[in-house]
């Protein structure tokens, strides 16, 4: 019995030592930017350096934008499969899928290659096309939690609900079936968040002032920044993580069945 | 005219059709239950009067006007549904506000209509509970009182007490009848339950295969069921197949060669002009017939029959009792606290008055136009025959 609950422990101490040493070395080594001595040195120039704040402050818009927009664009789709057309569910699927079949190496010079006349003629022009590729990044989750949600509430009985009440395509989807997807939505969004901060090849070819270029170049040319800036982002995925669970509070229990 | 009228509608799915040409004419402040075994077309029917799905053929009018292709949001129907309809991400008030709001009631207006509207469904203290805070049937009636806060011309409930516990089924179908009558709202009701059917509805719409099979009020569709589909869906009924022959029924036309003559294969039923010789099945409802003791007086006028116990079923109140007479069964009901008497295997005697019973005439597939009297006359046996089919419409 005894010997039983060793080994779980043993092993979820050994995933959580993977797991945990790697992340304690680095913040140790961020630490050791003055000599003989731990300190927050690196982390001030980090923060110091404009180009941290303002590649930050771009990659941080643009994955608003394409959060915004991925909303706009997956979840009356989503609806619609649900509630129409099932038997498109399949075809839709393998559609969000492409990012993961399509490397973003060959995607962006295809946007390169059909936009260079066009769009990529404008400052404006690389920042929307940067936008719209980090939009198919994020199809293959932010469908899926939306997706998952979806399967969550009675979307045909609610719709037509609403229906028999007055309520038009515009109401139904904004006040009846987006409400009710808070926490998909923001799942969807974190994750949408959590790619566009880390992506480096597509804002890099499509030079754009991004927050991935930015680590890459400084870990390039610093020693003790780069892990600076790890534990950095790594702090602001937890944050992003514990905002996804305090706004979606609640919402997971309104969707339970009846006392 | 009539305010709810339902004109030849058909509804296919592809191949498959759902809804036969159905006609219908529904009076104001009427209580119709739809009721049908799974599959039959009901709910397709209400679906199609509330606009969500659109009819292959044939119209729907309200009020003299065609509404056949108005979208649901524009035919001011209330709908409840089987399933807890409400959105989950609002109080039971904001559930029943949500049609006022669209209809841009002022503020005022819509807290007094929905404070009404929970006091007609008794939920006065639950309007700021979410629905996980609410049972089923609390649930089903705030579903209610949303579908009536709005006002709606027809009130449409899709099987609504089918998820809820017995008890509460019949707490709620009671409130729901009441709450009709006290607005005088004209309402459809789906059901398979025939006893919610019969007790609440002004008029019942037997449905089976995309057809109505019988239309009338709970008393003339339990009492005088006009085919014998209506007569096995509603009650439990004993269908004794047979030829009708001088105004007398004859049973067991499937061998008739050497018992011919006894007295108990002729049925004295109610009077019919059918020609002699149709073949027939007589309908006698369980508790219409009488188990004779030794010492009862033999009724005058009645079918008197033979059989032995082969089966009984305790229901509560009473026991049912089935009866091999010659080569079919019949269902007896008895009182639970005088089964006692009837054990299996005992063979007794039975009665039922003429007036009990009711002739269908049972119709005969054109492939086989000399069946009847051949089986009749005892020429072919049932085996070789072409199965009768019952003339159901």
């Amino acid at each position: 019995m005894t010997q039983n609950r060793v080994w779980p422990w043993l092993w979820i101490a050994i995933g959580g030592a993977y797991f945990v040493i790697p992340l304690v070395a680095t913040f140790i080594f961020s630490l050791k930017a003055e000599r003989d001595t731990l300190g927050f040195l690196a982390y001030s120039n980090v923060f110091d350096d404009p180009n941290f704040l303002n590649s930050f402050t771009f990659s941080m818009m643009v994955a608003l934008v394409a959060i915004a927009l991925s909303w706009l664009l997956v979840v009356p789709t989503v609806y619609w499969v649900h509630y129409r057309m099932p038997r498109l569910r399949f075809v839709v699927e393998l559609m969000t899928l492409m990012p993961f079949v399509v490397p973003a190496v060959v995607l962006v010079f295809g946007l390169i290659r059909t936009y260079n006349t066009t769009l990529l003629n404008s400052r404006q022009g690389g920042w929307v096309l940067l936008t719209a590729a980090y939009i198919i990044l994020s199809f293959p989750y932010m469908y899926r939690s939306v997706d998952t949600g979806m399967r969550a509430i009675d979307v045909r009985t609610l719709t037509e609900a609403a229906q028999s009440m007055g309520a038009n395509w515009q109401t139904i989807i904004f006040r009846v079936i987006f409400p009710n997807l808070r926490v998909s939505l923001l799942n969807g969004a974190f994750l949408t968040f959590a790619i566009v901060m880390g992506e480096f090849t597509i804002a890099a070819l499509l030079a754009q002032p991004a927050f991935g270029p930015y680590m890459n170049l400084l870990s390039s040319s610093r020693i003790y920044e780069p892990s600076a800036l790890a534990i950095i982002s790594f702090a602001l995925t937890w944050g992003a993580i514990a905002l996804v669970q305090f706004l979606g509070r609640g919402n997971a229990q309104n969707l339970s069945g009846p006392r | 005219m009539s305010y709810l009228q339902l004109h030849h509608l058909q509804k296919a799915y592809g191949t498959v059709t759902a809804v036969h040409d159905i006609s219908l004419d529904i009076e104001p402040g009427e209580f119709i239950a739809l009721l049908g075994p799974s599959g039959c077309g009901k709910t397709t029917i209400l679906r199609m009067i509330a606009g969500f799905e659109k009819p292959t053929q044939g119209a729907i009018l309200l009020e003299g006007r065609d509404i056949t292709r108005l979208p649901p949001s524009r035919r001011d129907m209330g709908m409840v549904f089987q399933s807890y309809s409400l959105f989950p991400h609002m109080t039971a008030a904001q559930n029943i506000a949500f049609g006022l709001r669209l209809k841009k009631l002022p503020t005022a207006q819509q807290r007094s209509r929905v404070q009404t509207m929970l006091e007609l469904v008794g939920l006065e203290q639950m309007g700021d509970r979410f629905p996980h805070q609410l049972s089923g049937g609390q649930q089903q009636r705030v579903a209610l009182a949303r579908a009536l806060a709005i006002a709606p011309r027809v009130l449409l409930l899709d099987e609504p007490l089918s998820a809820l516990d017995a008890r509460v089924r019949v707490q709620l179908r009671n409130e729901i009848r009441r709450i009709q009558q006290q607005l005088n709202i004209t309402t459809l009701f789906v059901t398979h339950d025939q006893e919610e059917a019969l007790s609440v509805s002004d008029r019942v719409v037997v449905m089976s295969q995309g057809h109505i099979e019988q239309a009338g009020t709970p008393e003339e569709i339990y009492l005088t069921p006009s085919t014998p589909f209506t007569a096995s869906f509603i009650g439990a009924m004993n269908q004794i197949p047979g030829q009708w022959h001088q105004g007398r029924v004859r049973v067991q036309p499937k061998a008739p060669s050497t018992q011919d003559d006894r007295p108990e294969e002729w049925l004295q039923v109610q009077p019919t002009d059918l020609p002699d010789g149709t073949l027939v099945i007589v309908l006698v409802r369980p508790e219409s017939i009488q188990i004779l003791n030794e010492e009862s007086a033999q009724p005058l006028n009645a079918n008197l029959l033979s059989g032995l116990i082969a089966s009984r079923l305790f229901l509560g109140s009473v026991v049912r009792l089935s009866l091999l007479i010659g080569d079919f069964y019949l269902k007896v009901d008895v009182p639970t606290d005088r089964a006692d008497h009837h054990q299996l295997g005992q063979v007794v005697r039975l009665a039922f008055a003429a007036e009990q019973c009711r002739i269908l005439p049972v119709e005969v597939e054109p492939t086989a136009p000399d069946v009847p009297s051949a089986i009749a006359d005892g020429a072919i046996s049932d085996s070789d025959a072409k199965r009768p089919t019952y003339r159901d419409r």
